[in-house]
């Protein structure tokens, strides 16, 4: 099945029953599939928006009315959609964002690419606010992170950001879907619009006048990010155990980390890869507790170097960061990785 | 007289008293008219929702113990639409002003009335941004004065009336806040209206008042404004205060028959016949095959990939796989690759590098690299003869095994030509055998639309004929 019809596919048995998007290569996939999807079901609405604007705030909407709601777009539409992101996160709305990166700045281009992390990681938006930013790297991992998306997003109450580019999305791979959600069995949210009768009416708001109160606001949210950073940060560690060099990568450039890993081991080189799957919260201590055995770490991405940044934050000083990267939509072959990773151990006469 | 004693408490947030207008601004009265029109319809509050966006008028969803929404700039429409959708059991009404509903926010106050959803609209007409000092906005009059028009404005307003009948609203009337039992019967009605109902409702601003030196603009709303029983077209132009201002309701038409929201069920197809190939699934022992096909954009280059690996899939279901293409600039007549591998193991690179399989529907391709042809060593190439220049081919190592189907030809001869990446698969099958007969098939059929199935299986037949075990 082809990633972008997983994605749909697993949002739906995840209880996803409302869709707002517009149109946007390398996504469209994903809301034609939703659109034939949801027409199966009952209770499930799918509705193409006349903007980005539309589409976020009509999720913003239906997410008040306590339904599970999903949007989907790429790079440009996602900057779009950056207001009512921060209005979610304001508000303490669930809903899940897919982003379908493709090559920037501006228009760019509809290749695969890896240059929205900073936006992702980062909020994206104005106000300080965090999303969680989750990465698949294959086509099963797009049915649980996209299913698990959905359980984020109500457990915390914020947005969470699928982060994938168009290679994932075109990519047909085997999957297996675990049984559907039936959205009648979820956890009834006390917060959402459904009518005022005896109780007061509910307010969903995110203007705090008062900066106090708005202060108060922030540190509530920022316990809610603590608490996020504490339980639910996710990575993979493939061939660490006897590595001399870590590749550190996400997604797609991930797999084709892997696959360099793999070459220069059979060279001999003792290689490994730590894969990132929660960009935010990222990976910190797991990353840290590799160093200072490791002393060297390599960081590959499809953009110039932005989680690079991330991963010097979490080991200081405890080893050398290297980093390699190709910019605006050119994705490496496991051979050019392999190659870097070569010349590496070479020049530092890693064993 | 507490503020827990007001007559319309019991919907108000007293806690959030006193409010923010002006004294002496007229948009509680708005306020007042719609929880005078809930009860009026005897609405259970339980069903009532109120969004809104920002701005003077906007503040209204601060005040109302209703389920209600403050919401982004401009997107009180499509955040009520959201709201609507989700829970359709709520009677959703959006509430705001000028700028916010017909500005920033115009694109979606025109596709609401095209959606045809059942939401109320009711649009405070201050004629400009109050909240922010009063800038010009979407309606404000020509020559009137705003701090971004000191020297008047030199723009035409826009008539909220004439754009909501043309943008296909179901229900639309003008009032003013100074009218308040025609607001309320106005609102009234649009609240009765099952399609997309929108209240223009004029409201003094006492920041327009002060620049424009208007002494009473509620005096000359009194003074100038007609309620009419039934208006005319020259009515809807009669917005202009200072001339004259015609009020009622325009357009109050049943909603228009179409399929609910997006639940339009596909119409049923025909009961065509139902063809079946069976087949079985085995351990094909294929450790890492990588297959590209090329060609020209339209000739089916991408359903030539998509066959292979719904095929392949059907061989063995434990096989890792990923399609991938490319296109040149133009989707239809431009480069196409399309990349397929097949591997025991996951795939960590998901494009071809060396082709093992090459199939060449047209040499576009490998002229646009210049004329290389990029194969395995052991690899095999099957060209469509009828539409590959044949001497690109040579020079190849000996070990590359070449195959020739004039794969298009046949496809014109006795079908059509759109069936040509069919007769390659045919002629592919029978030549390598990597992908069983059947397996192919149920994959063609999979996919072929409804009427083709015939002629697709057909086609994959003629080019199995030509194949050279
Ligand atoms: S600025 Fe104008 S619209 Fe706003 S509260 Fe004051 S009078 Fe009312």
């Amino acid at each position: 099945m082809r990633g972008s019809h997983v994605i749909g596919e697993a949002a739906t048995r995840a209880g996803c029953r409302f869709y707002a998007g517009y149109p946007i290569t390398p996504q469209n996939e994903l809301p034609e599939y939703l659109s034939k999807r949801f027409a199966e079901l009952e209770d499930a609405t799918f509705i193409q928006a006349e903007s980005e604007l539309a589409a976020i705030n009509m999720v913003m909407g239906a997410s008040m009315a306590g339904v599970r709601a999903m949007t989907s777009s790429s790079s440009p539409g996602i900057s779009l959609k950056q207001e009512g992101i921060s209005y979610m996160a304001g508000t303490e709305l669930p809903a899940v964002v897919v982003n379908v990166m493709r090559g920037g700045p501006g228009l760019g281009n509809i290749a695969p690419s890896q240059q929205d992390y900073f936006q992702a990681t980062r909020g994206g938006g104005h106000g300080g606010y965090r999303t969680i930013v989750l990465a698949p790297h294959s086509g099963q991992e797009l049915v649980t992170l996209t299913m698990k998306a959905f359980d984020l997003a109500d457990r915390y109450r914020l947005p969470v950001v699928l982060l994938g580019d168009g290679l994932m999305g075109q990519m047909m791979e085997p999957v297996t879907f675990p049984d559907p959600i039936d959205p009648a069995t979820l956890p009834r949210k006390d917060w959402v619009l459904g009518g005022a009768k005896g109780r007061g009416g509910h307010l969903l708001a995110s203007l705090l006048l008062d900066p106090s109160k708005m202060e108060q606001h922030n540190w509530k949210l920022a316990r809610k990010y603590a608490a996020i950073r504490e339980r639910e940060t996710e990575h993979e560690s493939y061939l660490l155990d006897d590595a001399v060099l870590a590749v550190v990568a996400f997604g797609t450039a991930a797999r084709i980390a892997k696959g360099a890993v793999n070459r220069v081991r059979k060279a001999g080189l003792k290689a490994g890869l730590f894969r990132p799957v929660t960009l935010w919260p990222f990976p910190e201590r797991q990353l840290r507790a590799l160093t200072p055995r490791l002393k060297h770490i390599l960081v590959f991405e499809m953009n110039l170097g932005q989680m690079v940044e991330d991963v010097k934050l979490s080991i200081g000083e405890q080893a050398t960061v290297h980093f390699y990267g190709r910019p605006g939509g050119i994705v490496s072959t496991p051979h050019e990785i392999a190659e870097a990773i070569t010349k590496l151990c070479y020049r530092y006469d890693l064993g | 007289m507490e503020i827990s004693q007001h007559p319309y408490a019991e919907f108000l947030r007293t806690e959030m008293m006193p409010n923010i207008w002006c004294s002496g601004c007229r948009i509680g009265r708005i306020k007042n008219a719609f929880i005078e029109a809930i009860q009026h319809l005897g609405y259970d509050p339980d069903t009532c929702a109120v969004v809104s966006g920002i701005g003077c008028s906007s503040r209204i969803t601060g005040y109302l113990n209703l389920d209600t929404i403050h919401a982004t700039h401009g997107r009180a429409i499509p955040t009520a639409l959201g709201v609507k959708l989700a829970n359709p059991d709520l009677k959703v009404t959006v509430m705001g002003g000028d700028g916010d509903i017909l500005g920033i926010g115009g694109n979606h106050f025109l596709a609401l009335g095209r959606h045809g959803h059942d939401l109320n609209v009711f649009c405070m007409n201050n004629y400009g941004y109050s909240m922010t000092g009063f800038q010009h906005g979407p309606t404000t009059p020509l020559g009137a004065r705003t701090i971004t028009t000191m020297g008047g404005s030199p723009y035409a307003p826009v008539n909220p009336v004439a754009i909501a009948l043309a943008a296909g609203y179901t229900f639309v009337a003008r009032s003013t806040s100074s009218h308040p039992y025609h607001l309320m019967d106005c609102m009234i009605s649009a609240m009765k209206n099952r399609g997309p109902s929108f209240v223009e409702i004029l409201v003094p601003c006492m920041l327009f008042e002060r620049r424009n030196k208007i002494k009473s603009l509620e005096a000359l709303f009194l003074n100038k404004a007609k309620i009419k029983e039934t208006l005319s077209e020259e009515d809807v132009d009669q917005n202009d205060f200072t001339k004259e201002i015609s009020l009622g309701i325009f357009r109050d038409t049943p909603v228009r028959e179409k399929p609910q929201l997006s639940l339009v069920k596909s119409a049923k197809k025909k009961a065509v016949k139902t063809y079946r190939v069976n087949f079985r699934s085995r351990a094909s022992g294929i450790k890492y095959i990588q297959i590209r096909m090329e060609g020209t954009g339209g000739q089916g280059i991408v359903q030539g990939g998509k066959t292979l690996i719904h095929a392949a899939m059907n061989m063995d279901p434990k096989l890792n796989s990923t399609l991938t293409k490319r296109y040149g600039p133009e989707m239809k007549g431009g480069s196409c690759v399309t990349d397929v591998l097949l591997s025991a193991q996951p795939i960590d690179y998901p494009f071809v590098e060396v082709p093992d399989l090459l199939l060449m529907m047209s040499d576009i391709v490998t002229k646009e690299r210049g004329g290389a042809v990029i194969i395995n060593d052991k690899g095999t190439i099957v060209a469509d003869e009828s539409m590959v220049d044949l001497s690109l081919l040579d020079g190849l190592p000996s070990t590359v095994k070449v195959f020739g189907v004039p794969a298009t030809q046949i496809a014109r001869d006795n079908f059509r030509v759109v069936v040509a990446n069919n007769v390659m698969m045919g002629f592919v099958c029978k030549t390598t055998s990597i992908i069983e007969k059947n397996c192919i098939k149920a994959a063609i059929l999979k996919s072929a639309p409804p009427g083709t199935e015939e002629m697709n299986l057909a086609a994959f037949e003629k080019g199995y004929e030509f194949g050279k075990p």
